[in-house]
């Protein structure tokens, strides 16, 4: 709130009046009050045919925007040269998001003597501080006046009924019964409520632990009390979570309260509120107030729900896009069925993450749900999109259970998996997909086998010999009852290691010292198959065995294997009954 | 209690002889669980002046010691008292303290609903402090300088006060009854101590 000042000069009237005589310049000050009115009442010289010269208040040029939102209401303008005059203005705000600023301005250099000041209200309904903070708002204008001009006399809040006529006051005196009035509260919060003391001095801080946008100012007062009396406000610092407020930001309202004034706020640094305190002259604390500073909630985004087994939901969102609202934020999952029942509320939450709930008891099936979130904090309140589900459309299962790795005989590049369909949900399962990722022991890199169709059992080729590698399964129970919908995977079951048998020339020891390139059975493998061929030739009668010969078998083989590994490889995996058996050409 | 130890109250047992290894392991035990305690109280105290924000971790912070309705903090001359006398005013505070660690606790359930750990340690300490203010008075029973006549029901803390005056009043009755649990703790350890063999008593 702007606070320029222009304390000007005093003089003593008769009957112990005073007068204040404005520099020229201008006052500004901003508020969200709707309705607001400033009577400055002047005394100009008497000079026969001259304009005279008054305080002039006027609103402070707004956004060209918004301008047609605030319109005039009344305003009317007596003059009397030589006499006191008045300038009565009052102006509709416009809404309250927007702050108006308002100039009172004093022209020079004719003296212009100001005799008082007078805020009112003209609408008595902002009497009561009520929940807009409008009286909050009133609070701060007063305290912003009376500090810029001093020890002026200041009306009380009952003028404000005399200043309105009948019809208004009639009003004021029907919220006499309405929760406190302002006259009250402004005593309250400017004197402070008393508390128990021991002759130690205590003090009130005014407003009480506010809640504030970020951004948005706060106009604070502390006024001490004591006993014995004589309190004083000489030497009262500030500090903000642990901070010292520079002097500048305080100004002394009169003898016992000295108010603060912050600009510009930041977020609360932590939940539970930044420490406000008011300190004695030797640093010892009078009084806190604890501010909450941040922002209304977003609506919260991207729902999405899973159940388990068809039995319970669990659900999870993301708060809104700007996140950190400097406030605790409470977020309430809400469901209902969508054709009939009541609201429900979920109660079971940050199962699977801070931002997530669990429905446990059972839900109906074949009917739609309507599921959303409310994010609440201090500021506001906000509400999702509304998800539409049905149970069987969002259903997942455990992993697989029982999952085996095991060797095919001897075969140095095969394994195979099996395992078993998720006892939950086994006999609905007709048309379950399942996955397979597998990797090698030291690597992170997982290989998948899309597409194992409806089937427990896949082997996996095109390993590489004497590698130990981990295994895993999953299991999407699409299809169930019918749902059109793709599924949701299960988790991935607990990783099943094997290792392939080692290539027969591995070397001694089992060191792992061969190439692991090329073909399997190149390099010694094939020299040793050279040397018993021929042995076999010298000793045998296979006059007939050559290397063509293996090379022969070598090529059928590969052919079979690859036949299976292009199905394997690219989402299809034949059921394997047992160990496959091979069958060698005829000729040999 | 270890089944162990039997029942101090065994008409079978010699009662000069074979009491006094039980009442020894006893107290030894009772002093090593005030012992902990203290520890999980410092853990406490410092785990909930972060959560306050500054000034209430600083060193230089400096809070009215206000009054806490039910338990005062240890008297200055509660070391010059015989050791008796003590444990019975240390079973009276802890005693004291559940109801208070409550209010406290609730407190900060709508000030710091997303600190866990913070209400669980409040939730504990009401529990240890009960226990351990039980195995006090047991102890105090079996040296036969129990309080006779019907033990004085501590108030019942009210958070209402608390909570009208606003948060930072709260926050620093939350400190402040903290701070007595861990001073109160930590007089109970001493006071256990000299009880032990070879302590002054």
């Amino acid at each position: 709130m702007g606070l320029e000042s222009n304390q000007g000069t005093e003089r003593e009237e008769g009957e112990g009046r005073r007068t204040r005589q404005l520099r020229p310049g201008i006052f500004s000050f901003d508020t969200q009050m709707p309705l607001l009115s400033l009577a400055c009442l002047a005394q100009v010289p008497a000079e026969p045919r001259s304009r005279p010269r008054v305080p002039h208040l006027r609103p402070a040029p707004v956004d060209p925007a918004t301008a047609s939102q605030g319109r005039r209401v009344r305003g009317r303008l007596r003059f009397r040269p030589g006499r006191r005059v008045s300038r009565v203005g009052a102006w509709r705000t416009p809404s309250p998001g927007l702050r108006p600023r308002f100039h009172l301005s004093c022209p020079g250099p004719a003296p212009t003597w100001l005799n008082q000041a007078r805020l009112c209200l003209a609408d008595p309904e902002h009497l009561d501080p009520g929940d807009d903070g409008t009286g909050e708002e009133w609070v701060k204008l007063l305290g912003a006046l009376r500090a810029l001009w001093g020890q002026l006399p200041f009306p009380e809040v009952k003028d404000v009924g005399k200043a309105w006529g009948r019809g208004n006051s009639r009003r004021i005196a029907k919220r006499k019964d309405e929760p406190p009035p302002l006259l009250p509260l402004l005593l309250l919060c400017v004197l402070g409520a008393p508390q128990a003391g021991s002759g130690a001095h205590t003090a009130v801080i005014s407003p009480q632990d506010p809640t504030l946008l970020i951004g948005s100012s706060l106009l604070a007062t502390c006024s001490v009390h004591g006993d014995p009396p004589g309190a004083t406000a000489e030497g009262l610092y500030w500090t903000l979570n642990g901070r010292r407020l520079p002097p500048e930001l305080s100004r002394v309202l009169n003898a016992s309260t000295l108010a603060l004034a912050l600009a510009n706020l930041n977020g609360s640094r932590q939940q539970s509120g930044d420490n406000l305190v008011c300190h004695a002259r030797d640093g010892s604390i009078l009084a806190g107030s604890c501010l909450y500073v941040g922002l209304p909630p977003e609506k919260p985004v991207n729902i999405s729900c899973w159940s388990k087994n068809m039995k319970d939901l669990t659900c999870r969102w993301t708060p809104g896009a700007h996140g950190e609202t400097f406030l605790h934020t409470n977020y309430s999952l809400k469901y209902k069925l969508r054709w009939y029942g009541q609201d429900n509320t979920c109660e079971e939450y940050h199962t699977v993450g801070p931002h997530s709930c669990h429905i446990p008891k059972d839900l109906a099936l074949f009917t739609p749900y309507e599921i959303w979130v409310e994010a609440t904090n201090r500021l506001g309140s906000a509400r999702s999109d509304v998800l539409t589900l049905d149970i069987l459309d969002v259903v997942t299962t455990d992993p697989p259970p029982d999952v085996h790795v095991s060797r095919v005989g001897g075969l140095e590049d095969q394994l195979s998996v099996r395992w078993v369909s998720p006892p939950a949900l086994k006999d609905f399962l007709f048309q379950a997909k399942y996955q397979i990722r597998y990797r090698v022991e030291d690597s992170v890199d997982w290989k998948v086998v899309d597409d194992v169709s409806n089937q427990t059992s896949c082997r996996l080729a095109g390993l590489k010999p004497g590698t130990v590698y981990f295994v895993q399964v999953r299991c999407n129970p699409f299809g169930i009852y019918g749902s059109k919908k793709a599924g949701i995977w299960s988790e991935w079951s607990h990783p099943t290691a094997a290792s392939t048998p080692r290539s027969e020339r591995s070397g001694p020891g089992g060191g792992a010292c061969e190439p692991r390139g090329g073909e399997p059975s190149s390099g010694p493998v094939r020299r040793e198959l050279k040397q018993f061929l021929g042995w076999l030739k010298k000793h045998a009668y296979c006059s007939n065995l050559s290397f063509r010969l293996y090379d022969q078998w070598r090529a059928w083989m590969q052919k079979s294997h690859k036949t299976r590994n292009q199905h394997r490889t690219r989402g299809s995996c034949p059921r394997a009954d047992g160990a496959r058996r091979e069958v060698l050409p005829d000729k040999l | 209690m270890s089944r162990r130890e039997g029942s101090l109250e065994d008409p079978q047992a010699d009662s000069s002889v074979s009491l006094l290894p039980h009442l020894e392991a006893k107290i030894r035990q009772t002093h090593s669980l005030a012992h902990l305690l203290t520890k999980y109280a410092e853990q406490l105290l410092q785990e909930y002046v972060q959560l306050q924000g500054d000034p209430f971790g600083l060193p230089s912070f400096s809070p009215p010691r206000l009054p806490v309705a039910g338990l005062s903090a240890p008297a200055p001359s509660h070391a010059g008292l015989p050791v008796h006398e003590r444990l019975r005013l240390d079973a009276a505070a802890l005693a004291a303290l559940p109801p208070l660690l409550e209010v406290v606790r609730r407190h900060q359930a709508e000030l710091n609903p997303r600190a866990p750990r913070l209400l669980r340690r409040l939730e504990d300490a009401a529990r240890q402090a009960r226990a351990l203010g039980a195995a006090v008075e047991a102890l105090l029973a079996a040296l036969g300088a129990a309080n006779r006549g019907p033990r004085a029901e501590p108030p019942a803390a009210t958070a209402s006060a608390a909570s009208a005056a606003g948060v930072f009043p709260a926050k620093i009755l939350g400190l402040r009854v903290c701070g007595l649990y861990r001073e109160w703790l930590s007089r109970t350890e001493g006071d256990l101590g000299q009880l032990l063999p070879g302590g002054p008593a």
